[in-house]
């Protein structure tokens, strides 16, 4: 098994770590998200694999074999950018077959594995279209095509999805998430939207300040944080009794029950639940709490006194 | 707003008398240059170009050219592309003076620098007479004629061009194209060739056509070097002997050569794909490169920014040194400011410099008048008038500098309907009418981009208060467009206060410039005078660009 495997990886960088003592190992065929906020290292983490940037200290191997000072052209990395980078003076079908023809592979077999990864992507009417005439959805589908074709030890997304719309960004995670399964290939997705992490990914390492904090299944970083930063970028948090509780883990009681007693600040509709902003006058604690929607209106309103309460079930208690 | 462009009665009017003016000092003298050509004694023949071609000296004097311009281009082209990619992805630190430094020869007019060649590599030179002592040698080393020598003073005023429009080019590349190429598995051979040359594509192209046209057309270099017989040198021969009829057959033929590589080169360009400037683009990263290529590469800048600073010191230093001791010391050392009195104490040696700054001044100022209503008109009210006129205006940058002044010579000789039947050649104003020709394909880019990137927003809220369109105007357009415009203008200033070929051209008693006298002095054996001139004008020239930096930093950066 080829796992890829990262080893107490520093990176300096105009007199800063970028990089602090990063070990990761992404596990053969694994779909593995690097989530954290913006300027938290993972871009250069994933710079450090694609051999654009040798890392100060640290080394990078595949299989067991190192490749830390390995060029970027000799590695076999399947690199999808942020803003797709795809060549804008070549068709769809050459900018898919670039790799190969590099690789000098003979024109039969590039032709047919070009294909493919047309197919593959479901871009076979574009084939012959100028990238830049195309959706950025389209554009996504040939850079992701343009990374396999190259049969790849590893593909690389960097962000893909910052630069679609709400709607097309579900359908895409979906399509690539298909892909990389149909593939195989061991994936390294990039994203800062906690909600693309958790549903797209096998494993998720969440990141700060040029730090990994947590890896685990999505299940286990959003339900067991690490730690507060964990617990708050992976969705909303809220601390009580040093424990992390998420909001549909609490729920708001008549006062007087025993609880810790709290007043309603603000009430919020998104949908499918109530979310309430909560106070705890005494010290000035703020708590967010999910009541489901069940189409009879919220049950508290602004300037309610009630008590806050651990419910398993999620579900408040009616008044 | 267009309903309302219809009905201002203005616009046409200015549209009409911009368009006569360019016809009539424009497109009509090169017509008479045609007949002059063309017709002997009143009637149509092709003689005198029979007499051109026949000649093999005539024809090998045409393919010099071609072959200079060629020439030019190819060494241009290397140059400058290689310091526009070594600034982009290997210079680190002191990246901005190092600019600068490798934009200077653009600021020196070329017979300045021409000069200041011949005084460091000339057969007495400063850096030849080094050379010989350091080796030892009987005599000098290398002979400074012909076609080599030539060709080495162009290349480096010419440079210019191509590293500025690669360098521009270079900033919309998209740097996470060029990884992807790397992480797909191509060389930096390909990844120049399939990532960054698409990029640099038409900025190459529009420098091969600025450069060949240069090549082809330069005057200083062949004319003060000699030893290579060009287009340019002997239109001024034929002229000088009274065959006007030659130097226009010579001046047609230049003109046809730079419009046929013009139009290959639009061709090649049209025919193959071009990529579109990316606002998304990833900035580029430096690189680290083998530290072998870091320091192959410093040499050759190294060698490029001593080339550019070692005229410019030796110029300056000569200058300071009495005419005998430059002509009889090996190296001169005594020390005078006797040039520079005399130059300032006699207004007859003075003059040459007042009337450039004069002419110069002219040029820029009725340059301007014409081209910002009409560059501001063209921005905001495009039309097929508009169109008309833009092709008028920009015109003069297809033609030779020795094609314009030969028209000019060929058209206002005599009385001119156009000149209110006065004949303008030997009066002051030709130069700067020359001056302006030349300056309006400029003047009017700089000025369309520099009205074209005010936002159209703030002229409508100056009408949405009240004001009217003149108000609007002068208030609001003229001073937030000013320094674009002016330092267009600065730009072109210094263009012109040196200009050589179509003085030599078109020069008399009353409008001596200043590039003339730097050529008689020299000549004359007066270097000494010949050198200061030269100082006095690089000033003018230093002074003007710090204008412009004050003006429009972001026009060079």
């Amino acid at each position: 098994m080829s796992d890829v495997v990262l080893q107490d990886i520093t990176h300096r960088y105009d007199s800063e770590d970028v990089l602090k003592h990063v070990s990761l190992t992404i596990p053969h065929g694994a779909f593995f998200t690097l989530l954290g906020p913006s300027g938290c290292g993972k871009t250069t983490l994933l710079r450090v694999l694609a051999g654009f940037i040798v890392p100060s200290a640290g080394r990078v191997s595949i299989g067991g074999k190192d490749i830390t000072d390995l060029p970027c052209e000799k590695r076999n990395m399947g690199v999808v950018f942020q803003n797709y980078a795809l060549f804008p003076n070549m068709t769809v079908r050459d900018n898919i077959a670039y790799g190969l023809k590099v690789r000098g592979l003979r024109r039969n077999e590039r032709e047919a594995r070009t294909k493919r990864y047309l197919a593959l992507a479901g871009l076979e009417d574009y084939a012959g279209r100028h990238v830049q005439e195309l959706s950025g959805g389209q554009q996504q589908r040939v850079a992701v095509a343009r990374a396999l074709a190259i049969e790849p030890d590893m593909l690389l997304l960097d962000e893909p999805m910052s630069n679609l719309d709400v709607g097309l960004r579900a359908r895409m995670r979906e399509e690539i998430r298909a892909i990389q399964r149909q593939t195989g290939v061991t994936t390294l997705f990039i994203t800062h939207d906690q909600q693309e992490a958790l549903s797209i990914s096998d494993l998720v390492a969440v990141m700060n300040e040029g730090e990994v904090l947590q890896v685990g299944t999505p299940e286990e970083v959003y339900n067991h944080p690490g730690n507060a930063f964990v617990a708050n970028f992976v969705g909303t948090a809220n601390a009580i009794d040093g424990l992390q509780l998420r909001p549909e883990q609490l729920a708001l009681t008549q006062a007087g029950r025993g609880g810790t007693t709290v007043r309603i600040e603000q009430v919020s509709f998104t949908g499918p639940s109530y979310e309430y902003l909560v106070v705890d006058e005494r010290n000035g604690s703020r708590y967010t709490v999910l009541e489901k929607n069940l189409g009879q209106g919220c049950t508290w309103s602004v300037g309610d006194v009630c008590d806050l309460v651990q419910d398993a079930q999620g579900r408040t208690d009616t008044p | 707003m267009s309903t309302q462009a219809r009905k201002n009665p203005v616009l046409p009017i200015w549209y009409a008398v911009t368009a006569l003016l360019c016809l009539g000092y424009v497109a009509f003298p090169f017509f008479y240059t045609l007949r002059s050509a063309t017709f002997v004694d009143g009637s149509f023949t092709l003689d005198v170009f029979g007499e051109f071609f026949a000649n093999p000296n005539h024809v090998q004097v045409a393919v010099n050219s071609a072959v200079l311009g060629l020439g030019t281009v190819l060494v241009c082209g290397i140059l400058g592309t290689m310091l526009a990619l070594y600034m982009t992805f290997l210079a680190g630190k002191r990246k901005m003076i190092l600019h600068i430094l490798l934009l200077s020869p653009m600021m020196i007019p070329g017979v300045i620098t021409v000069i200041a060649f011949i005084q460091l590599y000339g057969e007495s030179g400063l850096f030849t007479k080094a050379l010989q002592m350091l080796l030892n040698l009987p005599s000098a080393p290398y002979s400074f004629k012909g076609f080599g020598a030539i060709l080495f003073v162009i290349a480096y005023t010419q440079y210019v061009y191509f590293y500025l429009n690669v360098y521009v080019a270079l900033k919309y590349l998209d740097y996470a194209q060029v990884e992807a190429a790397r992480s797909l598995g191509a060389s930096w051979g390909r990844v120049f060739k399939d990532v960054i040359f698409p990029v640099i594509k038409p900025a190459v192209l529009l420098s091969t056509i600025l450069t060949f046209t240069s090549g082809v057309s330069s005057f200083s270099g062949p004319n003060l070097i000699g030893g290579y017989k060009v287009l340019s040198t002997q239109i001024v021969l034929s002229k000088v002997n009274n065959h006007l009829e030659m130097a226009s057959v010579q001046a047609v033929v230049m003109f046809a050569i730079s419009i046929a590589v013009m139009l290959l080169v639009r061709w090649y360009g049209r025919r193959t794909r071009s990529v579109q400037a990316d606002r998304t683009a990833t900035k580029v990263v430096p690189l680290r490169a083998h530290p072998a290529l870091l320091l192959a590469t410093r040499i050759v800048v190294a060698v490029q920014i001593l080339l550019i600073l070692l005229p410019i010191a030796a110029i300056v230093y000569l200058s300071f040194m009495t005419t005998g001791s430059i002509m009889q010391e090996i190296f001169p050392h005594s020390f005078t400011l006797e040039n520079y009195q005399t130059i300032f104490a006699k207004p007859r040696v003075l003059q040459p410099l007042l009337n450039s700054l004069e002419m110069a001044t002219l040029a820029v100022a009725a340059g301007l008048l014409i081209t910002v209503p009409s560059a501001y008109a063209l921005v905001r009210r495009p039309s097929k008038a508009g169109a008309v006129v833009r092709f008028l205006l920009m015109l003069p940058a297809a033609l030779p500098a020795s094609l314009i002044a030969i028209n000019l010579i060929n058209a206002f000789a005599t009385e001119n309907v156009f000149a209110f039947n006065v004949p303008l050649i030997g009066s002051f104003v030709i130069l700067p009418i020359a001056y302006t020709i030349m300056a309006l394909p400029m003047l009017l880019s700089s000025n369309e981009v520099a009205i074209g990137s005010l936002h159209r927003s703030l002229e409508e809220a100056s009408k949405s208060l009240g004001a009217g369109p003149l108000r609007t105007f002068l208030h609001v357009i003229v001073p937030n467009t000013m320094p674009g415009i002016l330092a267009g203008g600065v730009l072109m200033f210094i263009r012109m206060i040196g200009e050589y070929t179509m003085s030599a051209l078109l020069y008399g008693i009353h409008n001596r410039p200043i590039s003339i006298s730097i050529v008689t002095n020299m000549q004359e054996y007066e270097t000494g005078i010949s050198l200061a001139y030269g100082v006095l004008v690089i000033l003018v020239c230093y002074a003007a660009l710090a204008v412009i930096f004050r003006l429009d930093k972001n026009r060079f950066v």
